[in-house]
């Protein structure tokens, strides 16, 4: 796992400074807040993100800042991801791969690696791939309720998906959509556990849009019975000045 | 458009053949009856009136039967299971979900064929499949709370067994504050802790089963990490499993059900101040 993190940094950096060739450059930040079963009451929760796409070639990484969350940590989670652009006749699909790192407790972070396909068309985008995940016990963990083995599990080959139809062409000035999907910036759930989201977002002059997510999450679906587990709003600004040199 | 016509009457006629099999419904599928919330406070309130069994036993070495999804209807394996409980003298016996269909018939049946508590003591758990059918109030009537604990007395330790219904695909957040505050609390007064659940944690194999919420997991890792929980033990997956994850050992049961292939229990042994398990299939 830090192998592959490693050569995923290391790629990251060398677009990133790749001072001749113009990139198309998007930062964007947001602030969720919403309530959850296990959230003990409201949380609030801010990431920042940063992409750069350079022909055919995307890096994309964010970052997420606890504000009120019942989390030891300020800093709890990381994301990077890596894209490419394909054309196989006529049919265009990007190849993405993710790494997610959660610190949600001081003792126990979890990790994910993933690989998946984006196709996006007029009025929808379809998402398909999937993850490996593992929680493992930090050094932290293992000095201070003495653990000597068990220290990792691993939940292989999890499907990600995501589904999701906008009213308007996405380059239109405004759009609606709604998507189902058990995918979010730093959370890739179980494929049986759906969210669904309702997005907005307005393109307010030319480089800023501002955006507004709505997002409903259920503890089960299928053959559970289910019930409600929470819900966060999403509000945030991309700033996406057009070509850098 | 005769393409669109046809899957609209195809999803028709599969959501009425769902909605007319006696061990699945679409609006259990969907919702539950009631919240967790709601049922851990019918829970609470039975409690309030029975209060936590503690058992005492004159040896340090004793042994529990635990079973999950019988999904009665018929009940060859769930009799097979008391029978054999009782021969092996077990202190108690936990059926942890999914011991019905959800059906008023299905409760009278698996309540017919529990044996008398002076033979065996016995524990249950509502589990997914308890609840569909509007199930729940069945089962609070037969056997009252589904979230509760049960101590055992040694004459060299005293063991915590928790007893929690997931039968929502969560907790909820009344009874995640219920877990907190026993493990918190009484956790530290005992030898070994058990805990016992419907929905297994963690997802090893793929399934249509559903498993907690990640956020909820996480949270549970935590606790039970920081707690020393020595055991979780689960249903729902009807495939056994075994998983470690720091000092907590996380169990998934066979499917104890009559037309389950490799159906079985567990047995968790309490000897010579050690804790262990043995699966048993029949």
């Amino acid at each position: 796992m830090l192998f592959s993190s490693k050569y995923f940094i290391i790629t990251f950096f060398i677009l990133m400074f790749t001072g001749n060739i113009a990139a198309q450059v998007k930062l964007s930040s947001n602030i969720d807040a919403g309530e959850n079963n296990v959230s003990e009451g409201f949380c609030v929760k801010s990431s920042l993100w940063g992409s750069w796409q350079i022909d055919k070639i995307r890096i994309e990484g964010g970052t997420q800042f606890d504000l009120k969350s019942v989390n030891d940590n300020f800093f709890t989670a990381a994301s990077l991801l890596a894209g490419r652009k394909f054309l196989i006749g006529k049919f265009q699909f990007e190849a993405q791969g993710l790494l997610i790192y959660n610190l949600f407790s001081e003792p126990i972070h979890e990790s994910n690696l993933g690989i998946l396909t984006n196709i996006e068309r007029k009025h929808f985008i379809f998402k398909l791939g999937t993850e490996f995940r593992n929680y493992h016990i930090t050094k932290r963990g293992v000095k201070e309720y003495d653990i000597e083995s068990n220290k990792v599990i691993h939940e292989n080959w999890n499907l990600i998906y995501l589904f999701q139809y906008n009213l308007k062409p996405y380059d239109h000035k405004w759009n609606i959509g709604t998507s189902i999907t058990n995918i979010d910036q730093f959370l890739i759930n179980q494929e049986t556990n759906p969210m669904v989201n309702l997005k907005g977002r307005y393109k307010i002059s030319s480089p800023l849009t501002l955006y507004f997510e709505s997002w409903y999450m259920s503890a089960g679906s299928l053959n559970i019975s289910a019930g409600y587990f929470g819900y966060f709003l999403r509000t945030g600004v991309i700033w996406s000045p057009g070509l850098i040199k | 458009m005769e393409s669109r016509v046809n899957k609209i009457i195809y999803l028709l006629i599969w959501s009425f053949v769902f909605q007319a099999c006696d061990k699945f419904e679409l609006r259990g599928f969907i919702l539950s009856y009631e919240s967790p919330d709601r049922r851990f406070e019918q829970s609470m309130k039975w409690n309030s009136e029975n209060p936590y069994k503690e058992i005492n036993v004159t040896s340090d070495d004793y042994t529990i039967c635990v079973m999950a999804d019988s999904h009665t209807g018929t009940t060859k394996n769930l009799d097979l299971f008391m029978e054999q409980a009782i021969q092996m003298n077990a202190l108690a016996a936990v059926m942890a979900g999914d011991i019905t269909n959800g059906h008023r018939e299905d409760y009278v049946t698996f309540k017919g064929h529990l044996p008398d508590q002076n033979d065996l003591l016995t524990f249950q758990i509502a589990g997914n499949h308890d609840l569909y059918f509007d199930g729940w109030k069945q089962f609070y009537s037969l056997f009252g709370s589904s979230t509760y604990i049960f101590k055992v007395k040694t004459p060299v330790a005293s063991d915590l067994f928790i007893c929690t219904d997931t039968g929502s695909g969560t907790l909820g957040s009344d009874q995640l504050d219920w877990l907190k505050d026993v493990l918190e609390n009484m956790r530290q007064n005992y030898r070994y802790c058990i805990i016992f659940t419907h929905n297994n944690l963690f997802r090893i194999r793929h399934t249509v089963s559903t498993n907690p919420f990640v956020e909820e997991l996480r949270v549970l890792l935590e606790l039970f990490l920081e707690h020393q929980v020595d055991m979780v033990i689960a249903g729902h997956d009807h495939e056994k499993n075994v998983v470690l994850f720091g000092n907590t050992t996380h169990i998934t049961l066979d499917a104890l059900k009559d037309d389950y292939k490799n159906a079985g229990y567990l047995n968790v042994f309490i000897k010579q101040g050690k804790i262990d398990y043995e699966f048993i299939n029949f």
